[in-house]
């Protein structure tokens, strides 16, 4: 793994843990409050760790889980941002994805348009020291 | 006593962060220094959930302690976490081991260190 795609991947996994840890307390404690704005930051918090975790592998098939992760996050950072924006009452509570992610820097929506731009250029490039072993 | 303790690590790690940043932007790998300053941060953060958690009972509560908590387990594992990506910070440092890359990891665990401790400090009374 070279120092970019670690850098990437720590960004990950500290988005993995920022939103894993919400999501937790908030399903554990007052789940029926907002269900759906809850249940999305589970889902973006598994996304981040399933990012990190195939980050780390320097295969082909690894690379395309990136792909598809990252662009379904994208996707998901679009249409959940778009929607907090267009009718604020959609979701009972702040999501990771509210407001394209503004609550965490807007790393949501930065990141994968930049994994996914680094994987256009040259699918090489997030395992350049390894090349691949598939 | 607690609060100004995380506010002196709200400021150490902003200052790690913007320290290690100068070394990523000049492509210099973490030096020995650096360990040591990210171990002493480390050791302040535990010390400070440790003495958040003992003051529980007697202390005021944040409206969402669920999410104070959370934020406070995060503040502890955020270092560990990156550091475990920063093989020539754990060999204990040096430019000849470590890339820009590496300094870029440990500026970027150590500003989200800081917004965490900012964080906690804003939703803990």
């Amino acid at each position: 793994m070279n120092g970019r795609t670690r850098l990437l991947a720590v960004s990950y996994s500290i988005l993995a843990l920022a939103a894993g840890a919400r999501s937790v307390t908030q399903i554990s404690t007052r789940m029926d409050d907002a269900p759906l704005a809850y249940g999305l930051s589970a889902v973006a918090a598994a996304v981040y760790l399933l990012i990190t975790v195939a980050l780390r592998r320097p295969t082909s098939r690894w690379r395309q889980v990136v792909r598809t992760a990252c662009a379904a996050e994208l996707a998901a950072v679009l249409a959940v941002g778009t929607a907090t924006i267009a009718r604020p009452g959609a979701f009972a509570d702040e999501t990771v994805w509210s407001h394209y992610g503004a609550g965490y820097a807007f790393l949501p929506l930065v990141l994968p348009v930049f994994t996914l731009t680094l994987l256009a250029r040259n699918p090489w490039n997030l395992h350049d020291e390894y090349g691949d072993a598939t | 006593m607690i609060d100004g303790l995380l506010l002196t690590l709200t400021v150490y790690a902003g200052a790690l962060a913007a320290w290690t940043a100068t070394y990523a932007v000049r492509g210099r790998g973490p030096t020995p220094q650096h360990a040591a300053v990210a171990l002493v941060l480390q050791a302040g953060l535990a010390l400070h959930a440790l003495a958040r958690l003992a003051t529980l009972s007697s202390s005021a509560k944040p409206a969402d302690m669920a999410i104070a908590v959370g934020y406070l387990i995060a503040s502890v594992l955020v270092l560990p976490l990156a550091a475990g990506s920063v093989s020539s910070l754990l060999e204990g440092g040096g430019s000849a081991s470590g890339s820009g890359w590496d300094a870029g990891v440990l500026s970027l665990a150590s500003a989200a260190t800081a917004v965490v401790a900012a964080r906690i400090d804003a939703i803990w009374p």
